[in-house]
């Protein structure tokens, strides 16, 4: 990974930015969108990647500690994904590495999907917000003696 | 796979704001199926796109928009051997991929 960002490094030119985008580890709302509004059913359990998001951020920390990137910008926003029903959903998350398991159960969500359909509100969309980062750098010389 | 991700393109408008993409000659280092890159390819000279998935590099050069075609590429690599001379890139985008 440091091997990584050195090279990045060498093929930027001087000022060139470098953006580390990518989703936090934390847990996500999964919501029930329809026409007449949102409602929130539960949560995704997206931390199944956290060591390796430790193991980025010491190794963006090193190559700053080294005056190779100097931080700029740091900045979270929500990340959409949306699905048709929850067995799409299902589907996605047990093939994910980031996401582990929902609660409630899947039973649990579709059980209100169903209601939230029944209900008149029909075209109810899957929704999980994943709150993702944005850091940019800006490349910093490096003088060597 | 999501059946839409992103629809309000947030992720890309974000990207835009913290980097000066306008002609600019862009890296992504995991690239995927290219989904981002399309995103604000517009805006910059070039994109390469790197990525060591082969399922997903064929996703990407399947899915390029032909009006993209001439400054969109895509290849097979890592980013522990980039294949590139120094200085070759304004900016570089870590897709997902640290």
């Amino acid at each position: 990974m440091v091997h990584a960002l050195h090279e990045i490094w060498r093929v930027l030119v001087g000022n060139g930015s470098l953006v580390d985008l990518r989703p936090l580890s934390c847990q996500c709302p999964i919501e029930l969108v329809t026409p007449s509004g949102v409602v929130h059913v539960g949560e995704a359990d997206a931390t199944g990647m956290a060591a390796d998001d430790d193991a980025s951020d010491r190794a963006i920390r090193g190559i700053v500690e080294q005056g190779r990137f100097v931080p700029r910008e740091d900045m979270q926003f929500d990340f959409d994904f949306y699905w048709d029903s929850v067995q799409e959903l299902t589907s996605f998350i047990e093939a994910s590495t980031r996401m582990k398991h929902v609660r409630p159960s899947y039973a649990d969500l579709e059980k209100v999907y169903r209601e939230v359909s029944a209900g008149g509100r029909e075209g109810a969309r899957v929704r999980c917000r994943r709150r993702t980062m944005l850091k940019a750098y800006q490349k910093a010389m490096v003088w060597t003696h | 796979m999501a059946s839409e991700l992103d629809p309000e393109g947030v992720e890309s408008r974000t990207l835009l704001q913290v980097a000066d993409f306008n002609n600019a000659r862009v890296l992504e280092v995991g690239s995927g199926d290219g989904r981002l890159a399309f995103r604000y390819a517009n805006a910059s000279a070039y994109v390469v796109g790197i990525e060591p998935q082969a399922k997903e590099l064929a996703s990407a050069l399947e899915a390029c928009p032909s009006h993209l075609r001439q400054h969109v590429s895509f290849l097979q690599a890592t980013a522990l051997a980039l294949p590139f001379r120094n200085g070759s890139f304004d900016i570089a985008v870590l897709a997902w991929s640290l």
